[in-house]
């Protein structure tokens, strides 16, 4: 049976079915974007062992398909199998042993990548501070508290919306008390105004109380944003201390005591905190003269790190990156003085920032593999001119 | 020296592929078993909330467009709303708010001559800061209403405090409004 097993894994048919698999899978995966977006095709298609229907020129097909993660982890399989059943040292195939080595490698540092790398945004103000990133596309229902030893820390307990359902009751060592999630809206709009379709949330506590919830389709587009909203009660023992509407669409805190000891109660993007600070001292959004075409976007920052003291201005612009403590920052947005004041809000800009501790792999993989291939095949072509000249 | 450790006669010296095959599987099964969970994490506390800065019995409600934060306050069949926002620039001056605040409790526009009778300076919110307490009639309501706005510059930003209502209420958190449009949430 395990002979058997690893006859199958070992074989190049199953190689060439992987590759026909991925080749199949990164046409219908880019098309679908178009329909389902980048963020939902890449999560769909590529981060998924497996595909039940799959989304072509809005038409949906019932169609089975296995995923990126079980093609990868297939082929990753099938390739560390073969060397191990039929691999026989020679410094001859030494290339070709360097070059499998090379794709492993880019198949693992894929991996490390999906599961370790980080994308999220810095959006600041002119003249704000900011030592945190967002993921706005998930969310955080956040309860937080004064930190005991240290008066200017506050403790956060971080609820990953995924764990809000409807009836859902959470608990935690950190918390005194029991959260009941009375309501829960994936995306949604809140309003004090009356709108068809919208329902009360019945908060009893909080700016929330008598405020309409719109239930909204969820979105999966790269530029669109789901705003999730909840009705959180608070129970302490048998007693509830009442229900507040939190929602990422404000991510207003609000103020509630327990024990003595006062907590606030928010949703809001998740958050992602650094060790060091950046100010957003100049935005320039510059167009070529006599156009609206943009020839460049830059934001002036002031980089502080409280634990080493260093404190300096970079200029961060289109391919011109921040690279500091293991991430990046990337321009990413921007809202210039003109955009501002027509939308009445403050000129701001907005920072990708992306933190992928596995970015070196694929370097080092490419890099292995064309030594290999320089070798196999520099050796093939030694061997023929000495052929030839002798 | 290595390889010869490695590998016997050019195959490797261990039989290693049940051994690959069950790490990988299980490293696969771990990624996708992962779960997310509750974080606790120690984060620099921020600058105090609109909740930590106003009276309890303010009640906010949702902010509208182009508005930070609005609060409601009823008490004896009287309400006055509360609201902030902040624009960029002067958004128009003085005189140009001042007289939009007029239109709203049905006073007719005021000439610049009487703009320093207006609007006092209010310097308890910072330099430049000015303060106006005007009576008239709510446009929408028609009931006699108060309005008592504080124009405060910060920066490149106007922040634009405003109470709205009915007057007996108005003189009454008064005080608790002057001490919010000294603030900056």
């Amino acid at each position: 049976m395990m002979n058997r097993l690893i006859n199958i894994l070992t074989s190049l048919q199953l190689t060439v079915v992987c590759l026909v698999f991925s080749l199949v899978l990164v046409f219908i995966g880019t098309v679908a974007q178009v329909d389902e977006g980048l963020y939902q095709a890449q999560a769909r298609y590529f981060k998924s062992w497996y595909i039940w229907g799959i989304t072509l020129s809005n038409h949906k097909f019932p169609i089975p398909l296995p995923g990126g993660y079980l093609i990868g982890a297939v082929l990753l399989l099938n390739l560390l199998a073969a060397h191990a059943k039929r691999f026989h040292f020679s410094w001859k195939k030494a290339g070709i042993l360097m070059t499998h080595f090379g794709i492993i490698l880019l198949l693992l540092g894929q991996l490390l990548t999906d599961v370790l790398s980080q994308e999220t945004q810095m959006r600041m103000a002119k003249g704000e501070m900011k030592n945190y990133a967002e993921d706005s596309h998930t969310s955080e229902l956040v309860l937080i508290t004064a930190a005991k030893d240290n008066a200017d820390e506050d403790e956060v307990v971080s609820i990953p919306e995924s764990m809000l359902r409807k009836g859902a009751e959470i608990t935690h060592a950190n918390l005194p008390f029991t959260l009941r999630v009375n309501k829960y809206w994936r995306n949604s709009s809140i309003s004090s105004k009356p709108r068809e379709g919208a329902e009360d949330g019945g908060a009893t506590h909080g700016p929330g109380q008598g405020v309409n919830i719109l239930s909204q389709p969820p979105v999966s587009a790269m530029d669109e944003v789901n705003l999730p909203s909840a009705v959180i009660e608070v129970a302490g023992g048998k007693d509830s201390l009442g229900s507040w509407l939190v929602s990422s669409q404000s991510s207003v805190k609000q103020t509630f005591e327990h024990g003595g000891k006062k907590w606030q109660i928010a949703m809001r993007f998740s958050r992602q905190y650094l060790p060091f600070s950046l100010t957003l001292l100049e935005l320039r959004h510059d167009i070529y003269k006599g156009t609206e075409i943009p020839r460049n976007f830059s934001s002036r920052v002031q980089l502080f790190n409280p634990s080493t003291k260093e404190q300096r201005e970079t200029l961060i612009y289109m391919n011109n990156p921040l690279r500091y403590g293991g991430s990046t920052f990337y321009q990413y947005q921007m809202t210039n003085e003109e955009m501002a004041q027509q939308a009445g809000v403050s000129p701001s800009s907005t920072l990708q920032v992306v933190r992928n501790p596995g970015w070196v792999t694929p370097y080092l993989a490419c890099l292995i593999v064309g030594l290999g291939l320089l070798y196999q095949f520099g050796g093939h072509l030694i061997q023929f001119l000495r052929k030839r000249i002798s | 020296m290595l390889l010869k450790h490695l590998f016997k006669n050019g195959r490797p010296a261990l039989r290693i592929a049940p051994a690959i095959i069950i790490a990988v599987i299980c490293a696969s099964a771990f990624i996708a078993c992962q779960k997310e969970e509750i974080r606790v994490y120690r984060a620099p506390r921020e600058k105090p909330s609109l909740a930590d800065l106003t009276p309890e019995h303010w009640q906010q409600l949702a902010a509208g467009q182009m508005q930070q934060a609005k609060f409601r306050v009823t008490r004896d069949n009287q309400t006055i709303e509360i609201t902030l926002s902040i624009f960029p620039g002067d958004a128009g001056g003085l005189l140009a708010n001042v007289n939009r605040w007029r239109g709203q409790i049905g006073l007719n526009e005021a000439d610049p001559a009487a703009l320093p009778k207006l609007a006092e300076a209010f310097d308890a919110a910072g330099p430049g800061a000015k303060i106006v307490d005007m009576t008239g009639t709510d446009a929408k309501t028609t009931r006699p209403a108060r309005l008592i706005g504080a124009i405060v510059t910060r920066g490149e930003r106007t922040w634009y405090y405003k109470l709205l209502g009915d007057p007996e209420l108005a003189e009454r958190e008064k005080p608790a409004f002057l001490k919010f449009a000294q603030t900056a949430p």
